[in-house]
């Protein structure tokens, strides 16, 4: 078999009269007709997994162009010295006003949150269940209310790389869990947590939300002789139209929810 | 002149050529830092890139290469943080940490990011000459012979290093046609 053969042919990097004699070739040999393939799907595969990068890099990066000072700062070397994430939060104020000047005031009215498909697929932890409400019961005196406030709007949908969106995720879920009140700041905890890793911990607590009369009935998990994928979807469900997150956050609230705190307690 | 070769050499002068130009690359390359340098590194080593693409346009020779040019770029920055976390990428974790932000299926969603993600698990194996060889190719797109010169290896070497990491994959890429 002529496999590198396969490769310069496959990218075109023959001559046409060697490809013309490769292709002789091909027709003979089954072996390299079968490395072609695998060379295509190498190829598909690429195809299939380019994914955009994310809304927020994007206007970061294109925000460049009206980023005079700190290209001047990159001419000089100054940039390679700042760390990444003061180069992130320059690029992104800067792209920002570029955006707000270029494109003027955004819509206010947020567009409605998709219906939860039925039939999603959901991340099962690997050990097994552990369902918060089980757990021995915190004091309330952890969870003390705010200033008396009519509602609490609902805050836009987490976002990991922004502290003041995790410390929204977290006084939401403490305002909408005051009716489990030995449980609201934990779950604020663990599931921001287990959405979006050590920043998480080091966004910080968020101020404390107003009083709320919820009574909202929180989902059952597995027992562990069910099949889970049911009570995980009407989970990921629940959590999808309860908490400001996006569907593939929504996945992961089973494994969130019902298994081990990420933090280790 | 490729449309590539006119966006780069006008996006200093036109935000919009920028923006293009951006358009035009963006997905393969966030997806090649992704598999070559790991999840975390991409979004700072994306901006890097662009960063670097935006100062270097004055520079660049239209010779319709500009993937081949705009891939390099994002080789060395990913090789300069290689060189800096002094040790391999990490592996691709979770394969619905793959899923794209705007994919509002989970269903689907979910079992091509399964399928995906078993071939990124598998890439992630690869020894990282491997990994250069078969990223720079498939996301890059870049001629094997301009593989083996940024790598500064023979150009039979290159081509070893792909059929040994399509070895590995092969299990892993059935399910993809081309």
């Amino acid at each position: 078999m002529h496999r590198d053969q396969c490769l310069l042919y496959a990218s075109g990097e023959m001559s046409a009269e060697e490809s013309g004699r490769f292709q002789s070739h091909l027709g003979a040999c089954p072996d390299c007709r079968g490395w072609l393939e695998l060379v295509g799907r190498g190829a598909a595969w690429a195809g299939s997994a380019a994914e955009n990068a994310p809304t927020g890099v994007l206007v970061a990066v294109l925000g460049l162009t009206a980023a005079a000072p700190v290209v001047a700062a990159a001419k000089t070397g100054l940039w390679a010295k700042l760390p990444g994430w003061l180069k992130w939060v320059l690029l992104t104020a800067v792209a920002s006003a570029a955006l707000r000047v270029a494109q003027g005031p955004r819509d206010p009215v947020p567009e409605p949150a998709p219906a939860f498909p039925s039939n999603a697929r959901l991340e099962i932890p690997s050990s097994g269940p552990a369902p918060r409400p089980s757990e021995p019961p915190r004091g309330s005196q952890d969870l003390v209310a705010g200033p008396l406030e009519p509602t609490l709007e609902k805050p836009d949908v987490l976002e990991c790389k922004d502290p003041a969106s995790i410390r929204a995720f977290k006084r939401w879920v403490i305002y909408d869990y005051q009716a489990f009140p030995e449980d609201g700041d934990t779950a604020a905890e663990d599931w921001s947590a287990c959405l979006c890793g050590p920043a998480a911990a080091a966004a910080g607590m968020p101020a404390l939300p107003p009083r709320t009369s919820s009574t909202r009935k929180l989902p059952g998990c597995p027992s562990g002789k069910e099949s889970v994928k049911e009570p995980y979807i009407a989970i990921a469900k629940f959590f999808y139209e309860a908490l400001p997150i996006t569907q593939e956050q929504a996945v992961k609230m089973p494994a969130c929810y019902c298994g081990p705190s990420p933090r280790g307690r | 002149m490729p449309e590539a070769d006119r966006l780069i050499q006008g996006c200093r002068q036109d935000p919009e050529l920028f923006r293009e130009l951006v358009g035009l690359f963006q997905a393969r390359l966030y997806s090649f830092l992704i598999r070559l340098a790991g999840r975390q590194a991409a979004d700072d080593l994306f901006q890097e890139v662009w960063l670097r693409v935006y100062q270097a346009a004055p520079r660049y020779e239209a010779r319709g290469k500009a993937a081949s040019w705009i891939f390099k770029i994002a080789h060395n920055v990913a090789l300069q943080h290689h060189g800096r976390r002094a040790k391999q990428p990490e592996a691709a974790g979770d394969a619905l940490d793959a899923l794209p932000s705007g994919d509002l299926d989970p269903a689907a969603a979910g079992e091509r990011a399964e399928t995906l993600g078993q071939v990124d698990a598998a890439i992630a194996a690869l020894p990282f000459e491997q990994r250069q060889v078969f990223l720079l190719r498939e996301f890059g797109g870049m001629p094997f012979k301009e593989v083996a010169e940024l790598l500064e290896i023979p150009l039979g070497t290159a081509l070893s290093r792909m059929n040994a990491a399509l070895e590995k994959l092969r299990g892993r890429l059935e399910d993809f046609r081309a």
